[in-house]
């Protein structure tokens, strides 16, 4: 099909998403025009879109706090457009980055932990029911806990993030490796293979299906530590912003940030679903893979 | 209800297109008529149009040109004067094996007495009478077939199609259920349309088979052997004559290599 | 051997309990592993001191600070120690999580049924399935207070979400062998609809009530964290200034075995719901 019948398509498909959308945006408008003002802030209470993309992206230089390409407001600069730009790299940038460092820590330690916890079927059965317990502890309940323990700091953050992303990918790596048809193993052994090889070349490709499913439910999971943990004691980050404007009640800001924070989610969706169905795809086992796609289409989205 | 209706099939062609958009013709100008009452066999290999087919004249597979014709009507869509028994194991596990038989009863103007009372008379002909009130979980997989058996039976359809319905059962349950069906089938003298691809089973149950191949009725064989049929059949010289032309339709013979596989079906597809 | 035992060695491994013909729930594996646990905490405590208080101390304060406590008195909290805030965040994610079943539901089924229904509702539940909810929590504390109901709103959000992704999924992943059985049995639409989609769908639907109660926990608590004067995430609040890590361990604890309390009530009636299915089977 042709690209023009392609984006056609897609038009006819989603117009009334579409319209849906338009409608909720322009709904927001009216209720900016007709919405009193705090008093704390003097912005409204639902701001318009002229007020976000203008006074409020303005405003946002407020949290430019380095005296260094742009003055810094709260040092008594002035604030400029540039500062504006400059505060949103510099804290999405944080916050984005908290949120990939303890994607791939938590990944890492609960793919391995997992793994080391397999070899044996009594660890495996051992770690079983505290971690049961363990996954019902709700994670952002611990919050405050995991700053205490860790700092309200970046390396606390990431570790928070860690922890709830490993406790994922630690009990799906146990139940994905006991989940693996005997048959394969067995076969191996007949085939003389060692337990490494066992586990290099049965074990990891049999297991990355259902791994592959739990890539896009640990990013949600990710997203709300990061912002719950930004919230709660951090003092930088997108998260701290919001909260921060919150405090002032300064909406419109809040509005922009909340719209950054859903194209940055949405972005990273998109290319985590991505890496996820490469994942299914690269593995020619088709066997686990079939039974996979089916869980994968279920868990996706979430 | 005793009786079966005949089956008249026009100039049909389906032709299904994958997201490749590549084409596939499942059925290529296909003409047939079954008469009331008959037991046919579709065999074929598969993916050669024996499903399509069937699910084509159950109404649940549009037709790219050509019509069907069911008792002067055309087919347009699924319908209870249909039934149709498949592959999978289609007995809903979240009722009850009575309220499985009775589920067809619901859309017809039957009182809740009736209804009760069909069913319970279709389960004790498939000898599932003491099952009525179990999960189907608690049944083997035989049982369920025979549950589908009752439920379709009970609905008062008087063309079956049944599409490999024995296929995932083990040999001896089959035998078992090859002899139920062809009890049901003396008493209702309903048209049966029964898609296989073990030509045995063909000759144990049929009054004439189709040979499917490539799309294309390729072979009518009435099959004039005695009933009761019993496994011996494969002895009697007339079974044995229809199981090679079957075997010939299909391509079978002294193993050949790939090539020569591939003109011998580009000849008989044409 | 039983039954189960049969299968678990059949797995290759046995558990203890069922080599010895005892029940179940006296199997030492489980017990040897909390134990193992309470030891990794012990030796956590003593590395790491103040802030991670041993075992024994947090469960002697969740026990004494349980239904009462002066101590609480005289932080500022209401009497009755830990039981109002438990109840409070308890009714907040049961009301929430309950009217984000019917929504989510509804609203999923109806888009799996009707491709415009389908059309209106994926955008938005699009984005807000892959944005944090806890987005709007700011935005609910300036317009509505972040009490009560506001609470009750940003959980039911949540679980509205969470089950119009899983009612829809349940939905289309029914083998349409069944329906097509049922057309060919005489069914008309809405007999299909609810005699066979519905409960072939039910197991799967199940399954996203728990993830919604799961997770419904923890942003309950975020939410008190953030600006409510009652609830588990206030008390913990209230704790904090005083760093007081023993009891807000206790607390989360305590919250935690609530959520298990409730995770364990909703398996077992979905146990009961769909007691027709197969064992080991989803579906």
């Amino acid at each position: 099909m042709t690209l023009r019948h392609r984006v056609l398509e897609f038009a006819r498909e989603r117009w009334i998403g579409f319209c849906v959308i338009a409608v909720i945006l322009v709904a927001w408008e009216i209720a900016g025009h007709l919405s009193p003002k705090s008093l704390l802030s003097q912005s409204p209470i639902v701001p318009p879109w002229e007020f976000v993309f203008g006074h409020s992206f303005l405003g946002m230089s407020d949290y430019w706090t380095f005296d260094f390409l742009a003055p810094a407001p709260m040092l008594g600069g002035e604030k400029t457009y540039l500062g504006a730009v400059l505060a949103i790299c510099y804290h999405s940038a944080l916050t984005l980055m908290r949120l990939v460092l303890g994607l791939v820590f938590g990944t890492v330690g609960g793919v391995l932990l997992g793994l080391a916890f397999s070899w044996s079927s009594f660890l495996r059965r051992l770690a079983s029911t505290p971690l049961h317990i363990l996954r019902m502890f709700p994670l952002l309940a611990m919050v405050p806990l995991f700053q205490f323990w860790f700092g309200a700091n970046t390396k606390g953050a990431v570790t928070f993030i860690a922890y709830g992303v490993g406790v994922v990918y630690f009990a799906t790596t146990i139940n994905a490796v006991s989940n693996i048809p005997n048959k394969y193993v067995e076969y191996a052994r007949t085939l003389g293979a060692s337990r490494m090889r066992i586990y290099r070349s049965i074990v990891l490709p049999a297991i990355m299906p259902e791994l592959g499913a739990s890539v896009i439910l640990t990013l949600g999971l990710a997203w709300s530590t990061v912002i719950g943990a930004e919230y709660i004691g951090l003092d930088s980050g997108i998260g701290r912003v919001l909260i921060f404007a919150q405090f002032f009640s300064n909406t419109g800001r809040m509005t922009l940030i909340t719209l950054l924070i859903i194209l940055y989610a949405t972005i990273s969706y998109a290319l985590f679903r991505r890496v996820a169905s490469r994942i299914l795809r690269w593995m020619p086992s088709s066997a686990f893979a079939d039974a996979a796609v089916v869980r994968t289409a279920k868990r996706d989205d979430q | 209800m005793i009786g079966g209706q005949a089956i008249h099939i026009a100039d049909v062609w389906c032709i299904f297109e994958h997201t490749s958009g590549k084409k596939v013709e499942a059925l290529r100008d296909v003409s047939i008529d079954i008469l009331p009452g008959q037991f046919v066999c579709l065999v074929g290999r598969s993916g050669h149009g024996k499903s399509t087919l069937l699910r084509a004249i159950g109404g649940l597979n549009a037709l790219t040109a050509g019509e069907i014709q069911v008792g002067e009507r055309n087919v347009i869509g699924p319908s209870a004067e249909r039934g149709m028994v498949f592959q999978d194991d289609t007995v809903f596990p979240w009722m009850r094996v009575r309220d499985n038989v009775e589920f067809g009863l619901k859309s017809q103007p039957i009182g809740a007495e009736e209804q009760r009372r069909i069913a319970n008379e279709w389960l004790e002909r498939v000898d599932l009478v003491d099952f009525a009130d179990s999960w189907p979980k608690e049944l083997s997989g035989g049982m369920r077939k025979r549950v589908v058996l009752a439920t379709v039976f009970a609905t008062g359809a008087n063309i079956l199609l049944m599409d490999e319905p024995f296929g995932s059962l083990d040999y001896v349950t089959r035998l078992i259920l090859h002899s139920l069906l062809l009890d049901l089938w003396r008493s209702t003298e309903h048209t049966i349309l029964f898609v296989t691809h073990d030509v045995e089973e063909a000759l144990i149950l049929a009054d004439r088979i189709l040979v499917m191949s490539h799309g294309r009725i390729v072979d009518d064989i009435i099959v004039d052997l005695e009933r009761p049929r019993d496994e011996e059949i494969r002895a009697k010289p007339e079974a044995v004559r229809i199981i090679k032309t079957i075997g010939q339709h299909l391509g079978l013979g002294p193993v050949k290599r790939a090539h020569e596989q591939r003109r011998d079906d580009a000849i008989i597809a044409v | 051997m039983s039954d189960k035992a049969e299968t678990a060695a059949s797995r290759g491994w046995l558990t203890v309990a069922a080599a010895r013909g005892l029940p179940q729930w006296l199997d030492p594996v489980p017990i040897l592993g909390i134990g193992a646990t309470l030891g990794l905490w012990y030796l956590a405590s003593w590395a790491i001191g103040l802030y991670m208080p041993a075992p024994h101390q947090v469960f002697a304060d969740a026990f004494r600070n349980f239904a009462s406590s002066d101590y609480f008195m005289g932080l500022g909290l209401p009497a009755g120690g830990f039981v109002p805030h438990l109840a409070y965040t308890t009714t907040t994610v049961l009301i929430g999580v309950g009217i984000g079943v019917v929504l989510g539901c509804l609203s999923g089924i109806s888009s799996a049924r009707w491709r415009t229904a389908d059309r209106i509702m994926d955008p938005i539940m699009s984005t807000f399935g892959t944005v944090p909810i806890l987005v709007a929590a700011p935005f609910f504390l300036i317009w509505f207070g972040l009490v009560g109901a506001a609470q009750v709103i940003l959980v039911s959000f949540y679980a509205t979400v969470i089950m119009h992704i899983y009612s829809l999924q349940a939905v289309r992943n029914l083998h349409p062998r069944y329906i097509e059985y049922a057309m060919t049995l005489g069914a008309d639409q809405s007999t299909i609809f609810f005699r066979v989609t519905l409960p072939g769908a039910m197991p799967e639907i199940f399954g996203g009530v728990r993830v919604a109660f799961a997770s419904a926990w923890g942003l309950a608590a975020i939410a008190e964290l953030l600006g409510s004067r009652y609830g588990v995430g206030y008390a913990v609040l209230t704790l904090e200034v005083v760093y007081d890590v023993s009891n807000i361990m206790a607390i989360i604890i305590y919250l935690g075995v609530l959520a298990l309390i409730m995770d364990l009530f909703i398996a077992r009636f979905r146990q009961f719901a769909t007691r027709w299915a197969e064992t080991g089977k989803t579906r």
